[in-house]
């Protein structure tokens, strides 16, 4: 039996997220290494647009739901449709980014079949039938090969940005297939109250194009505002991010957040000082033109996505940075 | 209300990891370990649930090697009435289905109607297994919660730290799970008094059989997910390192700013 790949489409204000289209081109692989075809499900109410873009971007076929009670995610509503549809289609993996919408539900899904997530993977090696994932374990410093020996079905989540969605043809004659979708209020049993932006954001860090931005190797509120402060300033005022320790301690407010659950920023020129490079951080800035990492930690992951790296004292290394850069815009 | 908070003991954050001769795990001797970070906050937050409705009990569960007691003495030492080790060698070694095969027992076993977990344990970085528990409870559940207050009428009300600073308030009912995430609030330290007080909480080590599991569904002989190989990334060469004195660092950084990079 030819082995298929399910792709769980996330979709945003119409259009599929970057991260489905990421596990989409994964599923193209791995189906076309298996012989089997991959395969999309598109929930929610009114997507029919979204069904036939993500059809004519590389999914063979695409299953689309549509309820009203679809219209806003709850784990149970997309449970009730993902669970009885992989039984039916017995796909030989299923894929989502490795997004917060898929941490909530994947698993809830593939506990169903016995089976766990392989979450936040990096890089497969495909061979034939056999499947190999990687992961980054202990906060990225090592990187875990991983098998799943269970049966099919077997699941998986992809970290942002990981594996280009380029590699999704131009243009291809996949076909949408509606299925019925029978929900009821009762069965939700998250009831959504609200969706709302944590305490208005003031800071738009979306739009910079320079930002200096400041990590727990700081050491203190004290020495952030210090050395991220005369930085920011010899570039002629820089727009000012952190990562989520500094913000969690108040060294400054939540709205200079840069991460996956702060801000997603793509400057010119992106300097982080004192930033080790976690995961979180890192999947927010990896649309920077240039990155510069000071920290004092050779090892530390951040200078995996650097392009210039300096390891060392943030206290002697940035005055001095301030000062030359301070010089050069003068000159 | 009786409140379930599972736990995991990590290595330190700071430990320098190095790989044993399997090649596929970390070398555990000469490390110090600490409670998960995310741990510490649903400990955390159970306490403070367990406060503000001035009735209930906290127990605190772990699955880990004789090790791993340090962990819930920490937790007792915060405040949790009770503890639960599995320390069996069958519950050793799983993978996070099996984690949560193990959880799913102890919660049945403890008719606890709430579960808290941290979202992600630091070593492994699965952050999965709450909603799997959550799956194989067939309860509601949320993850990344960063807030929770209880309703009348068995419900709660939550809060789930969405993308983009965006957050999500919902309402479930018990019997739930929630994962909860680290930073929320401060977290407690431990004082003299509670760590005394810790050491006459009782901690009880249900074996498999008492929970009514078999080893096939935990541990090592119940995993589905093999390590084949553990090991430093690659690094990926692109990084190019400026080295020297703070002022020759600088003024290399700079012209390479400017004239290699055209970002300056």
């Amino acid at each position: 039996m030819a082995k298929d790949v399910l792709v769980v489409i996330e979709h945003e204000n119409g259009s599929p997220r970057r991260p489905s289209l990421e596990a989409l081109a994964l599923a193209r692989r791995l189906a076309a290494s298996f012989g089997g075809r991959a395969l999309a499900a598109v929930a929610g109410h009114g997507v029919g647009d979204i069904a036939r873009r993500v059809a004519s971007s590389g999914a063979d076929t695409v299953y689309h739901f549509d309820h009203e009670l679809l219209g806003q995610y709850t784990p149970d509503g997309y449970r009730l449709v993902l669970e009885p549809l992989v039984r039916d289609l017995s796909p030989e993996w299923v894929l989502m980014g490795h997004t917060y919408l898929a941490q909530d539900l994947l698993p809830l899904v593939s506990a169903r079949f016995d089976a766990p997530v392989v979450s936040d993977c990096v890089d497969a090696e495909v061979d034939g039938e056999t499947v190999v994932l990687s992961r980054q374990p202990y906060d990225a410093k090592l990187v875990a090969r991983i098998a799943d020996r269970g049966p099919a079905p077997h699941f998986a989540t992809l970290q942002s940005g990981a594996f280009p969605a380029d590699e999704l043809p131009d243009a291809h004659d996949g076909t949408v297939e509606q299925r019925p979708v029978d929900l009821s209020p009762d069965r939700l049993r998250r009831k959504v109250l609200e969706v709302r932006q944590a305490g208005g954001r003031t800071v738009d860090l979306t739009s910079a194009e320079i930002i200096v931005a400041g990590g727990r190797g700081l050491g203190s509120k004290e020495k952030f505002q210090q050395l991220i402060g005369q930085l920011a300033e010899a570039l002629g005022g820089a727009a000012i991010g952190a990562s989520r320790p500094v913000v969690d301690n108040d060294w400054l407010p939540h709205d200079h957040q840069i991460g996956s659950s702060g801000q997603t920023v793509s400057p010119k020129l992106y300097i982080g000082v004192g930033i080790s490079g976690a995961i979180q951080h890192v999947v927010g800035i990896r649309g920077s033109q240039v990155i510069v990492a000071i920290n004092k930690d050779k090892d530390a992951p951040i200078f995996n996505e650097a392009t210039y790296g300096v390891v060392g004292d943030a206290e002697e290394l940035v005055p001095a940075i301030a000062q030359a850069i301070a010089e050069a815009r003068q000159s | 209300m009786k409140i379930l908070v599972a736990i995991k003991q990590v290595p330190d954050k700071n430990a320098r990891l190095q790989i044993d001769e399997s090649g596929t795990r970390i070398v555990e001797t000469d490390l110090s370990w600490e409670i998960n970070e995310s741990d510490r906050y649903a400990v955390e937050t159970a306490l403070r649930l367990k406060e503000a409705r001035g009735d209930g009990e906290v127990v605190v569960v772990t699955l880990g090697p004789e090790r791993a007691r340090k962990a819930i003495s920490s937790a007792l030492a915060m405040g949790a009435d009770r503890g639960i080790h599995l320390v069996d060698p069958d519950f050793q070694g799983g993978d996070p289905l099996c984690v949560a095969r193990a959880l799913a027992a102890v919660t049945r076993a403890e008719d606890a109607p709430l579960v808290l977990c941290g979202t992600r344990a630091d070593d492994d970085g699965y952050g999965e297994t709450p909603i799997l528990l959550a799956g194989l409870l067939d309860r509601p559940a949320v993850f990344l919660t960063i807030g929770v207050e209880p309703l009348d009428g068995d419900r709660l009300r939550v809060v789930r730290e969405l993308e983009a600073a965006r957050q999500e308030v919902s309402e479930i009912p018990l019997p739930a799970v929630l994962g909860i995430q680290s930073g929320i609030f401060d977290v407690r330290f431990t004082s003299l008094k509670g760590i005394m007080a810790a050491k006459k909480k009782p901690v009880s080590q249900p074996t498999p059989t008492e929970l009514g599991l078999s080893a096939e569904q935990i541990g090592k002989a119940g995993r589905r997910l093999e390590v084949l190989s553990l090991a430093p990334p690659e690094k990926k060469g692109q990084c190019e390192f400026i080295e020297g004195k703070p002022e020759e660092v600088a003024a290399t950084l700079v012209e390479k700013l400017r004239r290699e990079a055209k970002v300056l």
